[in-house]
């Protein structure tokens, strides 16, 4: 009697130190790696862990995925806190907080070749956490091999040379005004319509110092400008400031604000004058030591420096922005932001050297 | 005849009577609790459920997400299991969590093959040697632990091979040696919570010791078929301190004379049992002091080289902190609380008490300010920690699971500002324990109170600076 008592206390024993032992990790691991993927067979489920770039970036960085199909990413990070965003895609999960999953769902409509990269700076090397997303279409399999939205601009045809120094031999001694310049043109009742000046501009292609020289020259094309010529120079740079503000979208701007406090602000600055976070480590960092003599380290570009941005032309971002500039750390963005996106940037830019607000501080 | 004298070193005055006489409430009394305890399943009720908790703490450990504060291994580990052992089980019920770990357990089951039947254990018989038989391998096992602890407290997978390695050796110790020599002699946390568990108003005794020196057939150490010898190799006849005594309850099942009793009784008795310090716990209150101050120190201070060389941010740096670590434990602390005893000795004109015997006995101070010491500083990273639990138990793996819904529970710091109004009467509490215990032992080699108060101030004066560093390091 007792030792069948003892025998089914001992059988049910075992039982449940079996069921601990062998059972919970088996239906753990079981449910993850074999249930839980068939389960969601209709979406293809892919896993991305972010570590830093020094520790080997994004654990999958090239992923496939078929047009048409529901993709589910399961975004972790194991160290710091990344943003994963793919280019052009309009796919932006936002930051990733280490040890918290984040799902993020999108179908693919067009297949070729994608760029998913971190929004947030998260180290020296941030700029190299950056993957692939492959978007096959069965029916045409060679598609997945085209680049998507590429730039179509051939900076070598137009003759700019986007590493060429392109400092200003004229440029404002103080941050010009737009709204100064607004009330500068309306005070000057002989002038033209500030839309028939700028329909014979093309402020993309001149920079700053140049629409300078031909209002104080008045070298417009089909226009009278001679009052502008005999202005003060501070006033005309308001002036100018002026035009290039009537020149952008103010929609474009914001896009190009948000884009630029997300990607570049980290080295560039807030405000643009160069001194971000990143820039000092970005300095050090063991790459840019490497490159010492060769291309040598550079510090992020200063968009308050007035001579240099009266110098140089909205083609000139936009090429270096869609290009990277080479051996400095600057990466490439060509792959990543859309062309409207890049042209984005490229007129918030100019809201360093310019004061484009509407009202005079 | 004139009888010779000892020499200095040899001679110890007699040892003070085990005191009875302290009011003790016998909760074996009560019928149900005692049915429970003598209850033979129960042992092993309670290990399956800490070993669920466990093997699910080595497998997130091991495969889990590697962020510490998203992995359940690290949660339950070193927040969850610590806040519950270092401030409640410890300081109320001693060795209690002894009785229910999980980590002998296998080892256990190998050696009895049974989980809850008695049955003669099955090992090669090695008898372990008798040199080794006191805390020294624990010491320096938490040694070794503690200088690698920032890694081992923040990475999952250190984490879940240490817990592994624990569970292999506790079994390899199981094969080869008689009943739980991981737990009496390895265990780094055995080590503390031993000594800690001195103060807990929690005992298990026997009722009177002269019914087990009647006793021929000492089933209690010797097993019956109403239960097994006692695993931790104690006699419960002569058990005075429940430094060894892991409250597995086998003694309550396997006394046939109905001797054995868990009581209730006032906290911090064992320490005046002045038969049974030796150096080894001595060392072992010194460590755990030391080690409270330096973490302190690493994790609370305002110092960030220290924390980078805790965190091994270099191997050179690191080498310097962990001979520094060590130095520390084993000589810069016991080498201050020597002076402190050879002042002491000197000055209230102790020439009969040998220093290094003072110097044993004073250490059992430290015990009550360095446990307190352990929860005010535990406080500080529980406190501030402890709402990641939610997360993880959903979550358990950081595999994106939600399986209570609590997966996106924010982290929620509690009373962060009033912790140090927590710590500082902790520790007064602490400090004014230790006091009372260096008055009691000072006692014990005092002829008058005025000798004893002497011999008292300067040990007083160094728990004082220990106290003020503690504080100061608290308040920022």
């Amino acid at each position: 009697m007792e030792i069948g008592r003892w025998r089914r206390q001992e059988a049910i024993a075992l039982a449940i130190v079996l069921l601990i032992v062998v059972g919970l990790p088996a239906a753990t691991l079981g449910y993850q790696f074999g249930l839980r993927p068939l389960l969601s067979a209709n979406v293809q489920e892919v896993e991305i862990v972010g570590r830093l770039p020094e520790r080997g970036g994004w654990s999958v960085e090239t992923v496939r995925v078929q047009v048409g199909k529901p993709v589910r990413l399961i975004l972790t990070s194991d160290d710091v806190v990344h943003g994963f965003a793919i280019g052009k895609m309009g796919v932006d999960a936002g930051w990733v907080y280490p040890g918290q999953p984040k799902v993020v769902e999108f179908t693919p409509q067009r297949a070729g070749r994608y760029t998913f990269y971190c929004t947030t700076w998260c180290a020296e090397g941030h700029w190299r956490m950056r993957g692939t997303l492959e978007v096959y279409d069965p029916q045409d399999p060679s598609a997945v091999n085209e680049p998507v939205d590429p730039p179509q601009t051939d900076w070598q045809a137009e003759g700019i040379d986007l590493d060429a120094p392109h400092l200003a031999e004229i440029f404002p001694a103080k941050r010009p005004s737009a709204a100064r310049g607004a009330a500068i043109w309306q005070r000057t009742p002989e002038l033209p319509t500030p839309d028939q000046v700028l329909a014979r501009l093309d402020l993309r292609r001149q920079s700053p110092a140049q629409v300078f020289e031909m209002l104080q020259e008045d070298r417009v094309p089909d226009l009278a400008l001679a009052p502008l010529g005999r202005m003060p120079e501070g006033d005309l740079w308001d002036v100018v400031a002026f035009l290039w503000r009537e020149g952008t979208a103010a929609e474009s701007v914001e896009l190009g604000r948000e884009l630029y406090q997300t990607n570049c602000a980290a080295c560039h600055g807030e405000n643009g004058d160069g001194q971000g976070p990143a820039a000092a480590s970005l300095l050090s960092s063991s790459m840019e030591r490497d490159l010492q003599g060769k291309h040598g380290p550079q510090s992020p570009a200063d968009f308050t420096d007035a001579r240099s941005m009266a110098g140089g032309t909205g083609m000139i971002y936009y090429g270096k922005l869609v290009r990277g500039g080479m051996g400095t750390g600057m990466p490439y963005w060509g792959t990543i932001f859309t062309e409207q996106e890049l042209w984005a940037l490229v007129d918030y830019l100019w809201t360093f050297p310019f004061d484009l607000s509407t009202q005079e501080r | 005849m004139t009888q010779a004298r000892a020499p200095a070193s040899r001679r110890r005055r007699a040892p003070t009577p085990h005191p009875v006489s302290v009011p003790r409430f016998e909760l074996t009394s009560i019928r149900w609790l005692d049915a429970i305890l003598r209850w033979r399943p129960l042992q092993f009720t309670l290990i399956a459920a800490t070993l669920g908790f466990f093997v699910l703490a080595i497998l997130t450990s091991l495969v889990g997400t590697p962020v510490g504060n998203r992995n359940f291994g690290i949660i339950f580990v070193w927040i969850v299991w610590w806040a519950l052992v270092i401030s409640l089980l410890v300081p109320l019920a001693g060795r209690l969590w002894c009785a229910v770990c999980p980590i002998p357990a296998p080892g256990e089951w190998l050696q009895r093959r049974a989980f809850i039947a008695p049955r003669p254990l099955r090992t090669l018989g090695k008898r372990w040697p008798n040199r080794l038989k006191n805390i020294w391998i624990q010491n320096f096992a938490f040694l070794g632990v503690a200088v690698f602890s920032a890694i081992i407290l923040t990475r999952p997978a250190v984490t879940g091979l240490v817990l592994l390695a624990f569970v292999l050796l506790a079994i390899g110790l199981s094969l080869v040696y008689e009943r739980r020599i991981f737990c009496r002699y390895f265990c780094p946390v055995g080590g503390f919570i031993g000594l800690y568990s001195m103060i807990a108003p929690l005992e298990l005794r026997v009722k009177d010791p002269e019914v087990c020196r009647r006793h021929k057939t000492k089933e209690c150490y010797l097993g019956s078929e109403n239960g097994f010898g006692c695993p931790w190799l104690v006699f419960p006849g002569s058990l005075k301190r429940n430094a060894y005594c892991g409250l597995c309850t086998e003694c309550l099942k396997t006394c046939s004379m109905n001797n054995v009793a868990l009581n209730l009784r006032p906290p911090g008795l064992d320490l005046l049992v002045s038969k049974e310090r030796g150096l080894d716990e001595a060392y072992k209150a010194f460590i755990m002091s030391t080690c409270a101050l330096l973490y302190s120190a690493i994790l609370l201070g305002p110092w960030g080289a220290l924390k980078d060389a805790a965190n091994m941010e270099d191997w050179r740096t690191w080498v310097v902190y962990a001979i520094g670590f060590i130095a520390m434990n084993l000589a810069v602390v016991p080498g201050l609380f020597y002076a402190a005893t050879w002042l002491s000795r000197r000055w209230a004109r102790l020439s009969h008490a040998p220093t290094r015997q003072l110097f044993i006995d004073f250490a059992y101070a430290l015990v009550p300010l360095g446990l307190m010491a352990w929860i005010a500083f535990s406080l500080s990273f529980v406190l501030v920690n402890i709402s990641y639990a939610l997360p993880v138990l959903s979550d358990p793996f950081g595999w994106g699971w939600n399986l209570l819904g609590t997966r996106d529970f924010p982290w929620t710091p509690y009373f962060p500002a009033r912790i140090p109004y927590l710590q500082v009467p902790i520790l007064i509490v602490g400090l004014i324990f230790g006091l009372y215990i260096t008055w009691r032992i000072a006692n014990e080699h005092a002829s008058a109170p005025e000798q004893a108060l002497r011999s008292v101030v300067p040990i007083a004066a160094l728990l004082l600076v220990v106290t003020f560093g503690f504080l100061g390091l608290y308040l920022g």
